[in-house]
C-alpha cells in the first residue's frame, strides 16, 4: 500500500472516530485535523518592499517615454529580454524569462489604485488591507478570507508567514491567527541526540499519544488527534528535510531559502494553502542600477528554482505566486542616479496562468499623473480572481463590491 | 465522561468542599487547585497544602505568601519586578517587558494574583501592535495587577481613563462635536454586559457621556469643553451623566454580575461545558452582594464543591502562559530560571504573545490555541527544557529533582507532580525510564488543566 493510501486510510479513520465520539464544537475539529486534498489549490505571494521599480523590472525599452525620463539608469536595449518590440525583462531576470518562455508567467501591467498614495506605509496598508479608505486596518485582505472559512482548529495552518518580519497586515484576522515560521526546525519535534536516539524518542513520544484511552472524554480525544497530526506532521517534514545536503537546487538567496521551505511544507503535503514572504530592499532613491539588478536576480532565481522544485515534485500545477511591490518609481530618475516614489506598477503572476506574457497595455507616458503612470487596473480584481476562482473564496465579502475577478489562472474550481 | 449532578443542583455545587463527605483531599485534589487558582506548584507546596488541608492552603492562594519558590520575600520580589519593569518599558523594548511578567508569574509568592492580572488582561484586552508604547502597557498592567482580587468598579472607572486602553480604542481624542462610540461599544459588549444586553441607542447616548476624554503626552486629561453634559437616557435612566454614572448604570444591570461570573466560572471551573443560567446565577448573586468585590466571588469558586468535584478536572486547556510558567514552577527551575528571550519565544510560538491579544476581545482560549504548530511548540518546549543547551535547557535534571524529594522512582514521582490521577492505566505504563518526565509532558493529558 502506498503511503498516500496509507495515510488517507489513518485520516479517514481519525475522522470517523472523531464523529463517533465527538459532540458538537469539536466534531468540525476532528475533520480538520486531516489532510489537504491533493488538488487543494495554494497561493504563495511574495511581497517587495519599497516600491519596485517597475520601469526597470519589465522595460518598455521601445517607448520614447522610456528613454526620455531614464537617461543614466536606461537599461540598453541589447540586454533586454524581448517579450514584444517594445516590451521586455531586466537582464537579470533571466530565470522569469524561462518561465515565460514556458508559459507560466503573467505579467499584468499597469496595476495600482485611485488617488494612490506615496508613502510606503500608507501604500503597504492599502495593498495589504485591500481598502482605500483611511481607518480600515482591522483586517487584511487573506485574513478576511481566513476568518470567512471554518475555523481549522487542531489541523494543519490555513496560513502561514515565512520569515523574521513582523506578521504582515495581509494577513491580519478577527479570527485566525496565522503564525509566522522562520525555519524547518519550529515545524519539527526537537529531540536531542544520536539519530538513532531521536527516532527512539520521536517514537516514544509518539506512542503516548496513539495509545487509546479506555473512556475517552472528547476534551482528551481532540488533543489526542491534534498531538497525532502534528506529530505525523513533523515526520512529514522530516522525511524531506533528511534528503542528503546538497541536493538543493536553489541559489544561496534570502528568497530562496524562505521560497525552499515553503516548497518542503507543500511537497510534504500540509494542509496550508496560503503562504506570504517578502523581499525588502527596493526603495532604489539613489545610485539605484546596480542594488536593484542584485534584487531582480534575487527575485527571479528564486522563483525559477521554487517553480523548477515544485514542478519536479509534480506540485507546480497547485501553486500559484503571486508578487507585488507597494508601488512604482516615477517615469524620471532623479539626480542621485535613482528613482523616487511612482505610482502604477506590473504585477507577476506564475504557476499555470490562462495567459502567458503581457497582460493589458503598458501605461501611457503621454497621459502622466504628476509624472507618475496611471493604472488601468486595480489590483484589487486580481485579489479576486486567485480569491474567487484559485483558492474557492467569494470575494465580494471580502474586497467589497465592483472589483470584477480576473481569469488569470487556468482553475478547476468547480 | 461522567456529568457531575451537582451542575444541576447550584446551591449544592456552590456550597463549601467539605473533605469528610465530598472526596478526601488528597493528592489530585490539592495539584487541581494550584493548576486551576495559579500555576501549578512545585513538590514541597504539594505536600504541605496536602497535609494542611483546603482551608489553610486555599487562604494562601487568595492572600498570597510570605515568599516566593526561590526563597525571595514577596515585598523584594514585588520590588524587584516593579523595578525591572520599569526599565524595560521605559526602552520599548516588549519582549523584554513581556518576558519580565512571565519572570513574575514564575517567582511570584502570590501565583492567584498574576493569574487575575493575566484574566483581565485578557478581559481588557489591548494590544502594543496598536497602542506601541510599552510604558503605557506596562502601566496598565500596574492598574490591573493593583485590582486584580479587588474592586471591580474602581477597575472599570480607571480603565476608562487609561491611556493604554483609550489607544487602542482610538478614543484619545474624544470631542464633543464628534462622540466616539468605540470605547462605549466595548465598556458594554466586552468589559461589563456581553453582547445583545444593550441597544445602539444606550452606546450612542452613552458615549455622549464619554466626551471630553483625551490622551496628551501619554496622560489621561478631562476637558470640560469638550465634553457633552446635556441630558443622556442610558437604559431607561436620565439624566447629564458623565462617564463614570455609565460605568455605575452597567453595574447596576443584572446581567453585569452575570456576565463577569460566568468568565470566572469559564476561567477556574470549566472553558467547554457551557453552564446553566442557574448554575451561574447564585455566583452572580454574590459578585453584586459583594459589591463587585473580585476575591470574594472568586473565593466561593475556589472553595466550592464543583469546583472540588473529580468531574471538574481538566476541562481547560492550559493557555501557553499557564503551560510555559506551569512546568517551570513544578519542576523548580527557578535558580537559575529559563531566559527571558526563550520563555517569550516559547509563548509566542504557542500562540500567546503577552501585550499583544489579537483583538479586542483577546485570547480565545480553549481548543484555539491547539493547532500543528502550537502542539509542535507545546512539545518543544518541554524537549528545550529536557535538552542541554539554548535558553531554555541545562536546568532541569530529572532524577536529581526526584531524589531531592526522596522519591525512589522518578516515572511515579514525575506522574505524581505532573498530572496525578489523569492517565489511564495503560499510558501510565508507559512512563519508564529516564524520559518519563518528558514523556509526560508532551502527553496530551498534560496540556489540560
Amino acid at each position: 500500500m502506498d503511503s498516500s493510501r496509507r495515510d488517507f486510510l489513518k485520516t479517514s479513520m481519525l475522522v470517523s472516530m472523531g464523529a463517533a465520539t465527538v459532540p458538537g464544537f469539536l466534531a468540525s475539529t476532528a475533520q480538520a485535523a486531516g489532510r489537504a486534498k491533493s488538488n487543494d489549490k495554494i497561493l504563495v505571494v511574495i511581497q517587495l518592499l519599497g516600491g519596485n521599480d517597475g520601469l526597470n523590472t519589465v522595460v518598455p525599452h521601445g517607448m520614447d517615454g522610456y528613454t526620455r525620463g531614464r537617461r543614466a539608469l536606461r537599461v540598453p536595449t541589447a540586454q533586454i529580454q524581448k517579450i514584444t518590440p517594445e516590451i521586455g525583462l531586466h537582464p537579470s531576470m533571466s530565470g522569469m524569462g524561462k518561465l515565460l518562455e514556458d508559459n507560466r508567467l503573467a505579467i499584468l501591467q499597469g496595476v495600482g489604485y485611485p488617488n494612490p498614495d506615496r508613502s510606503h506605509f500608507r501604500s503597504q496598508e492599502i495593498w495589504e488591507t485591500a481598502k482605500t479608505e483611511t481607518g480600515a486596518l482591522d483586517t487584511g485582505w487573506l485574513g478576511r478570507a481566513l476568518d470567512a472559512a471554518p475555523t481549522p482548529v487542531g489541523g494543519d495552518l490555513p496560513a502561514l508567514h515565512v520569515g523574521s518580519r513582523r506578521l504582515p497586515l495581509s494577513f491580519k484576522a478577527k479570527k485566525a491567527e496565522v503564525p509566522s515560521l522562520e525555519t524547518l526546525e519550529q515545524y519539527r519535534l526537537q529531540v536531542a541526540g544520536s539519530d538513532a536516539d531521536k527516532r527512539t524518542a520521536r517514537d516514544s513520544i509518539d506512542a503516548v499519544a496513539r495509545l487509546d484511552r479506555g473512556t475517552e472524554d472528547p476534551l482528551l480525544g481532540f488533543l489526542r488527534r491534534s498531538t497525532l497530526a502534528a506529530y505525523d506532521s513533523s515526520k512529514r517534514l522530516e522525511a524531506i528535510a533528511s534528503k542528503p545536503l546538497g541536493t538543493s537546487k536553489y541559489p544561496n538567496f534570502g528568497l530562496a531559502r524562505r521560497l525552499e521551505l515553503i516548497a518542503q511544507i507543500i511537497k510534504a503535503g500540509f494542509g496550508t494553502r496560503i503562504y506570504y514572504t517578502a523581499l525588502d530592499g527596493f526603495d532604489t532613491h539613489a545610485n539605484q542600477a546596480a542594488t536593484h539588478s542584485g534584487l531582480l536576480t534575487e527575485l527571479s532565481d528564486s522563483i525559477a528554482a521554487f517553480h523548477a522544485d515544485l514542478t519536479a515534485a509534480g506540485q507546480a500545477d497547485r501553486v500559484a505566486t503571486l508578487s507585488f511591490s507597494e508601488f512604482g518609481r516615477r517615469v524620471a530618475e532623479n539626480a542621485s542616479a535613482g528613482t523616487d516614489h511612482g505610482a502604477a506598477a506590473p504585477v507577476f503572476l506564475v504557476g499555470p496562468v490562462e495567459k502567458a506574457g503581457l497582460i493589458g497595455e503598458h501605461p501611457r507616458f503621454d497621459d502622466l499623473d504628476d509624472g507618475d503612470l496611471k493604472h488601468h487596473t486595480d489590483f484589487r480584481r486580481i485579489y479576486a480572481g486567485l480569491l474567487d476562482q484559485w483558492l474557492g473564496f467569494p470575494s465580494e465579502p471580502i474586497l467589497g463590491p465592483g472589483f470584477t475577478p480576473l481569469a488569470l489562472m487556468k482553475s478547476s474550481m468547480s | 465522561m461522567n456529568r457531575s449532578p451537582l451542575l444541576d443542583d447550584p446551591s449544592a455545587a456552590w456550597s463549601a468542599y467539605d473533605p469528610s463527605t465530598d472526596g478526601s483531599w488528597d493528592l489530585p485534589r490539592v495539584a487541581h487547585l494550584h493548576r486551576r487558582a495559579g500555576f501549578a506548584a512545585p513538590w514541597p507546596i504539594l505536600q504541605r497544602d496536602l497535609k494542611d488541608g483546603p482551608g489553610p492552603s486555599i487562604d494562601r492562594l487568595l492572600n498570597g505568601e510570605s515568599e516566593g519558590p526561590d526563597g525571595q520575600s514577596a515585598a523584594s520580589l514585588d520590588a524587584t519586578m516593579h523595578a525591572m519593569a520599569t526599565q524595560f518599558a521605559a526602552t520599548n523594548n516588549l519582549g523584554r517587558v513581556q518576558g519580565v511578567w512571565l519572570y513574575r508569574m514564575i517567582f511570584t509568592a502570590h501565583p492567584l494574583r498574576e493569574r487575575m492580572t493575566l484574566f483581565w488582561h485578557n478581559h481588557f484586552a489591548t494590544s502594543n501592535a496598536k497602542v506601541g508604547n510599552t510604558a503605557l502597557m506596562q502601566a496598565q498592567n500596574d492598574l490591573l495587577r493593583s485590582h486584580a482580587l479587588g474592586d471591580f468598579r474602581i477597575m472599570l472607572s480607571e480603565i476608562a481613563r487609561d491611556p493604554a486602553m483609550l489607544a487602542w480604542l482610538d478614543c484619545t481624542a474624544n470631542r464633543k462635536a464628534h462622540p466616539n462610540e468605540n470605547y462605549a461599544r466595548e465598556v458594554m459588549e466586552l468589559f461589563t454586559l456581553g453582547r445583545g444586553r444593550y441597544t445602539e441607542a444606550d452606546i450612542q447616548q452613552a458615549a455622549r457621556a464619554f466626551t471630553g476624554s483625551f490622551v496628551q503626552n501619554d496622560r489621561f486629561k478631562e476637558v470640560a469643553s469638550q465634553h457633552d453634559d446635556g441630558e443622556k437616557t442610558i437604559f431607561g435612566r436620565t439624566g447629564r451623566f458623565k462617564g463614570d454614572d455609565v460605568a455605575a448604570i452597567l453595574l447596576e444591570q443584572p446581567s453585569c454580575a452575570e456576565f463577569l461570573s460566568a468568565k470566572l466560572y469559564r476561567h477556574f471551573l470549566n472553558e467547554v461545558d457551557p453552564p446553566s443560567p442557574e448554575l451561574i446565577a447564585p455566583l452572580a448573586k454574590s459578585l453584586r452582594d459583594a459589591d463587585y468585590d473580585i476575591k470574594s466571588t472568586v473565593e466561593m469558586i475556589l472553595r466550592s464543591r464543583l469546583f472540588h468535584a473529580t468531574a471538574s478536572r481538566r476541562r481547560r486547556i492550559k493557555s501557553p502562559v499557564e503551560l510555559c510558567v506551569g512546568t517551570i514552577r513544578s519542576l523548580e527551575i527557578v535558580k537559575p530560571t529559563a531566559s527571558i528571550d526563550a520563555l517569550v519565544q516559547a509563548t509566542e510560538r504557542m500562540g500567546q504573545s503577552l501585550y499583544a491579544p489579537p483583538s479586542v476581545a483577546g485570547w480565545e482560549g480553549g481548543p484555539a490555541w491547539i493547532n500543528t504548530t502550537t502542539t509542535l511548540a507545546r512539545s518543544n518546549f518541554v524537549l528545550g527544557l529536557a535538552g542541554k543547551d539554548g535558553g531554555l535547557g541545562n536546568r532541569f535534571a530529572p532524577r536529581t529533582l526526584a531524589e531531592r524529594h526522596h522519591a525512589s522512582d522518578p516515572s511515579e514521582f514525575f506522574v505524581n507532580l505532573l498530572v496525578q490521577d489523569a492517565f489511564d492505566t495503560n499510558v501510565r505504563g508507559r512512563m519508564r525510564g529516564d524520559g518519563a518526565a518528558t514523556l509526560v509532558m508532551t502527553s496530551p493529558e498534560y496540556q489540560l488543566a
